[in-house]
């Protein structure tokens, strides 16, 4: 029993097996692409437009605070390229060059850098610029109202948690659940392709870059609800397969809660998380003012996360005071 | 990996890309169709989604332009309803009336107001065709992102 081994550790020199921010950065861009390209194949030149000046700016404002607070060139690791792109993958694809520059600007500055920069941020960047968007230029996250001009092969040209919301759960009749996986929805550009969403995850769950246990406790937790909502009034909340593949649900599954520095670290922590994310989800969608509740939910699971984690694996060996 | 590589790399997406935005932005940007597909009608009681290709089309409605674009009958280009029906604060004439006619030709009073105008052309086309929604809720939708 005294000779068993418990854990080993070889002496220097090691040897970096190349893992870092920059691999993964690239890798979730990666995993983006599925989602992005059904984007540009939709809305065509304007969704590249939005994507290129979103990732570009954001590093260009990283660039900037580095520069201006006389720190280290951070730009390389990636991570304001992310941020631009998922910001990017929100927005409509008329949304106007300023609405671009101005989110890159709240994700990259305000919700990351200025907390300290990646790995210090206390909620999302872009689900902080997202919502401070949204509060003060709802018009351009108003899809009905920013793709009047396009005319898709979609079984209705209205976003569908929109339409449940005002007129009932027939008002969306009209998609069936392979629509709403294949993308024939309007909304963000890389927010309404369901399947390329669900691919671009598994790969990252796979390859480690993102919890597994965040993005599925996400789902339960908006299934369960969806589901206790649709079976009181199925007229007036949607079913779970709904809320699950339209508006933001899959990004912010995907690509938003589980961010590092804003989730847990541990397992229950990190059920708990995902789960208050996805009730509060369902929440505002059914009961609250809004029709797409995943950012401030993503928010509110946030603000939860240092209590959270709180809840930590006892140390071996330790004796507790009484 | 050399250090300096990703960032050279991130410099060179940022350039590449910053190029491709503002050229789609500028060259490639999205030109609005001759007719509108679809119209967002801002109003203080809930916005309106009217969809303008369903009710023109000859596979929707088949309406006929003059039905609702009624003054002048004959002019090529559509005159918006605003351009006429919302009668400035000031009290002065719209722009579009003076345009083919003198200021002491008509009474600025006289012209029929852009909501009450809307709501006669929907909601008196949709009665007297029995169908489409003649209720407020069904038309003005409030909701938040």
């Amino acid at each position: 029993m005294l000779n068993q081994k418990k854990f080993i550790v070889s002496h220097a020199p090691f040897w970096h097996n190349g893992s870092g921010i920059t691999e993964r950065s690239y890798h979730t861009m990666l995993a983006a692409l599925p989602a992005l390209l059904m984007g540009f194949y939709q809305y065509g030149m304007p969704a590249v437009g939005v994507i290129s000046l979103s990732v570009s700016a954001a590093m260009l404002w990283e660039l900037a605070f580095n520069k201006a607070a006389k720190l280290p060139v951070t730009v390389g690791d990636g991570n304001a390229a992310v941020v631009g792109l998922v910001l990017a993958m929100l927005l409509p694809a008329t949304a106007p060059w300023w609405i671009v520059i101005m989110g890159t600007f709240l994700a990259v500055v305000v919700g990351k850098n200025i907390f300290g920069g990646i790995g210090s941020n206390p909620f999302n960047p872009v689900a902080v610029a997202v919502a401070m968007m949204m509060l003060s230029w709802g018009g351009c996250f108003d899809f009905n109202q920013s793709l009047v001009n396009y005319e898709l092969n979609f079984p209705s040209m209205v976003y569908p948690l929109t339409a449940v919301k005002n007129f009932g759960v027939s008002a969306a009749d009209a998609f069936t659940v392979s629509d709403l996986i294949w993308g024939k929805q309007i909304g963000g550009i890389g927010a309404g392709f369901g399947l390329g969403l669900i691919v671009g995850g598994i790969y990252l769950m796979l390859r480690g870059f993102i919890r597994w246990e965040i993005s599925l406790s996400f789902i339960a937790g908006i299934i369960l609800t969806a589901l206790l909502f649709n079976t009181s009034d199925p007229s007036r909340y949607g079913s779970p397969m709904l809320h699950l593949f339209s508006g933001y649900t899959l990004v912010a599954v995907f690509f938003l809660a589980p961010e590092d520095s804003s989730s847990p670290v541990n397992f229950i922590p990190m059920l708990l998380y995902g789960l208050t994310a996805g009730v509060m989800t369902v929440l505002i969608r059914n009961i609250g003012a809004y029709a797409d509740g995943v950012i401030f939910a993503i928010l509110v699971a946030n603000l939860l996360n240092p209590l959270l984690d709180k809840i930590r694996p006892k140390t071996l060996g330790h004796i507790g005071k009484a | 990996m050399n250090p300096k590589k990703p960032l050279q790399l991130a410099y060179g997406m940022a350039v590449v890309l910053l190029l491709v935005g503002v050229l789609s932005y500028t060259a490639f940007s999205a030109k609005a169709p001759d007719e509108p597909v679809r119209l967002m009608f801002q109003c203080s009681t809930g916005k309106v989604l009217f969809d303008h290709k369903t009710h023109t089309a000859e596979s929707g409605y088949g309406i006929a332009c003059t039905d609702c674009h009624h003054h002048p009958e004959n002019a090529e280009d559509r005159t918006s309803c605003r351009s006429c029906h919302d009668v400035p604060k000031d009290g002065s004439a719209p722009a579009a009336c003076l345009n083919c006619h003198d200021a002491g030709d008509f009474e600025v009073e006289s012209i029929v107001k852009k909501t009450d105008a809307i709501h006669q052309q929907c909601i008196g086309c949709h009665k007297e065709k029995g169908s489409g929604p003649e209720e407020c809720k069904l038309c003005h939708v409030n909701y938040n992102f």
